[in-house]
This record gives structure tokens, sequence and C-alpha cells, in this order.
């Protein structure tokens, strides 16, 4: 027994979404590095001031990857494992640092406090601990998941 | 998990297989494997009723709950 097939159609849909963005954050990573690279360098620098934003092209393929792997695991109707549990608590933590990684940067640029203060209220820190309640109700629902696979 | 099934001795009392038993009551041979190796964390009541018909034993015949740890 797994999910239903409005459930399943929109996992499909979101699982196709999700690939689709690894390939343009990925691709798109790829090409901004040697825009970027190629800037520098032809200004003499080899430097470059703006590598930083290019560390966020991974933490955003990380997430996807293991969204995908989530959608993936829903659609073979193992959606209630430990696994999955933990790929949320994973998203869920990703989102908040990168969040809190803006806040920071904001905070820093504008010499001020009010990017801290009204950092709390952005909607990725707020998804972020969405996530991470879902990651724990979903760790509750692969324990009973595991009950009932274990009774006869 | 204390309680021990008794499946295995049962089995060849009767001359019968595991998966003689899982289609006679219904289930899996799987599910049947997993309650033979003590692996099940619940039995129902029906699961029970329907092998106790086919093995023509009583629940108590089937489940054992081991001297050392029936002491409280």
């Amino acid at each position: 027994m797994g999910i239903d097939s409005a459930g399943r159609r929109a996992t499909e849909i979101a699982r196709i979404a999700v690939s689709l963005g690894c390939v343009f954050v990925g691709v798109g990573g790829v090409v901004l590095t040697a825009v970027i690279a190629m800037s520098s360098f032809s200004r003499g620098r080899v430097a470059m001031p703006e590598a930083p934003l290019l560390l966020l092209i991974v933490p955003m393929l990380l997430g996807l990857f293991w969204l995908r792997a989530f959608l993936t695991d829903v659609l073979a109707d193992k959606v209630f494992t430990a696994e999955n549990s933990r790929r949320l608590y994973r998203i869920g933590w990703l989102m908040i640092a990168g969040a809190a990684a803006k806040t920071v940067a904001m905070a820093v640029a504008s010499r001020g406090v009010a990017p801290v203060v009204f950092g709390f209220l952005q909607p990725s820190f707020l998804s972020g601990l969405l996530v991470l309640v879902l990651a724990s109700a979903w760790r509750y629902g692969s324990e009973l998941q595991n009950e009932r696979d274990l009774t006869v | 998990m204390p309680i021990r099934v008794n499946l295995d001795r049962l089995l060849l009392e009767r001359g019968m297989t595991l998966s003689e038993l899982a289609d006679r009551v219904g289930m899996t041979l799987a599910n049947l494997s997993i309650l033979k190796t003590n692996k099940a964390r619940a039995i129902r009541f029906s699961t029970l009723e329907a092998i106790c018909r086919e093995l023509k034993c009583q629940p108590g015949d089937l489940l054992l709950l081991p001297a050392d740890q029936g002491e409280g």
C-alpha cells in the first residue's frame, strides 16, 4: 500500500521539476563559474571576489539531490522510511543554514541590525523550520510503518 | 523479543511445510517467515486464529514465554 493516484501524479511532477532544477543549478553553476573566472582573468585579476556566490551552488545541488532521492523513494512506495526522515532533517537544516548565511551577508553589507531581526521572518527560514517539523513527524511515521511491517 | 513462536516443532509434528501453511492461512511466505524467525513485533488475532485452525493447536501451543522471562 502506498500513496494514492493523485499523490503519485503530484510526486512525479515534483520529481521532474526537481530533476530539472538539478540540471539548471548544475549547468548554471558551471557557466557562472566560467563567466566569473573569464571576467576576472580578463581584468588581470587572479582572485575572484565573486567566488563566495559559487559556494551557494553546492548546498543548493545537495538539497535538490536529497529531495529527488526522497521523491524517488515515495514513488517506489517506500514512503515512511528512516532514510526519508533523515533526508528531510538534512534539507530543513540546509534551508535554515542558507537563511542564516543570507542574513549574515545582508547584515555585513548594510552594517545594520535590521536584517538580523527580520532574518527570522525569511520564507526560507520559516520553511526550513516547517521541514524540520515534518521530518520529526516522518520519523514517527517510519517507526509506525516498521511496527506495521513486522505485524503479521 | 521474549515471546517465542513454536512454529518449527508444530509444522514438523503435522508434517507440513511453511509454504503449505502460508497457502492455507492466506499469508505470504515472507510474512510467515517473519513470524517463524521471531522477528515479528505483533500478531493479529485473525492470523493467530488461522494458524491455530490449520495446525489444530491452541495459541498457547504456538506462543511460548521462556521460563526465565515469565517471573516478575
